[in-house]
């Protein structure tokens, strides 16, 4: 089978990727998913991409177009300028524009609350709701687990 | 540092110079404490006073050190579990240099306190070879990545000749030329 015919509708896509951004080749905002606007309200159209989020990977010679286009296989990580907000995610270039695809990267509950979102904000495909319960399951054993640990560090300090 | 770091330096020296030599390092590094905790994050300086100390104990210089620390930190993290997860990231040394990066930033999601390096690839047009562009918050390790390469030359079984192009304070960041030395044994995708 080559490439898929069938797209998504551009409904569907927001629902799917309610944290995307769409830039222009000079990195201005052109579109942003309804829950990362609602997150970073100053994200709106002919926003810069730069006045709002720093790139954390990959390194970057300089914030630009031709910069980030390069990087089709890299995992990209976004902080907020104006909050604890991380995004992780791809750019995907199609012409002269760019597609942020990616979504908050959150360890725990706690995270997603204190960032501002509840886990309905998420796409039910995100992997990030699933890693959140692992993490909540692993908080409620963590008796056992710190008792081991400090096991450990009384050991190593002898 | 991560202790898994450390815990590679301490297996490099037992294994290379003896247990005797490792305690000779770790005392004149001032360090008392008896074994690292993989996942623990220790201040960088541990690691560079155990390279210091390493070099006045076994009489070579820290660039040697560094590269043949580099060359087992490989072999280290593959028998300690993580052999799974390097091959998931290739299948051969240029797709896993192409993945380099993407490796680091996938671990430094995982482990926060992490400030790992970067890697990137730049294809040289019709050669049998790449550059690779590191960039580290930490100075003075590129002699690691010498050994780090040459450890995944072996572990591709893929003979390599590396050459240092750039230098970190003098140029922008490090820049190191691989060459595949076999002719056609690229295994280039």
């Amino acid at each position: 089978m080559g490439a898929a015919a069938l797209n998504l509708s551009p409904q569907e896509f927001a629902a799917a990727f309610p944290f995307h951004i769409v830039l222009d080749d000079g990195l201005r905002v052109l579109q942003a998913g309804v829950v990362l606007r609602r997150l970073c309200p100053g994200l709106t159209e002919g926003a810069a991409l730069g006045d709002h989020f720093s790139v954390q990977r990959p390194a970057l010679p300089r914030l630009d177009f031709d910069a980030l286009s390069k990087h089709h296989k890299s995992l990209f990580v976004l902080n907020h300028r104006d909050g604890p907000l991380r995004l992780r995610g791809e750019v995907v270039a199609q012409g002269r524009q760019l597609f942020f695809l990616g979504s908050p990267w959150v360890t725990g509950m706690s995270e997603v609350q204190q960032i501002g979102l509840s886990l309905n904000d998420f796409a039910v495909h995100d992997p990030a709701v699933t890693c959140c319960s692992c993490c909540r399951r692993r908080t409620r054993r963590s008796p056992t687990r710190r008792n081991c640990r400090g096991d450990s560090r009384s050991r190593r300090t002898t | 540092m991560y202790g898994l770091v450390n815990q590679a330096l301490e297996d490099f020296v037992r294994r290379g110079f003896g247990d005797a030599a490792w305690k000779q390092i770790r005392d004149n590094a001032g360090l008392n404490l008896e074994m690292f905790v993989s996942m623990d994050s220790y201040p960088d300086e541990v690691t560079y006073q155990l390279v210091g100390a390493a070099t006045e104990v076994l009489n070579l210089d820290a660039a040697r050190i560094l590269e043949a620390f580099g060359e087992h930190w490989v072999l280290y993290t593959a028998q300690e579990g993580y052999g799974q997860m390097l091959s998931m990231f290739g299948s051969n040394l240029e797709e896993f240099l192409l993945n380099l990066d993407n490796l680091h930033s996938h671990v430094g999601l995982t482990f926060p306190a992490l400030r790992p390096p970067s890697f990137q690839v730049e294809r040289i047009a019709g050669g049998h070879g790449l550059l690779l562009h590191y960039r580290s918050e930490r100075a003075g390790l590129a002699p690691m990545v010498i050994g780090l390469l040459k450890g995944l030359g072996r572990r591709f079984a893929q003979e390599i000749d590396i050459r240092q192009t750039a230098h970190r304070g003098l140029d922008d960041h490090d820049v190191f030329r691989i060459n595949y030395v076999a002719a056609g044994a690229s295994a280039a995708p």
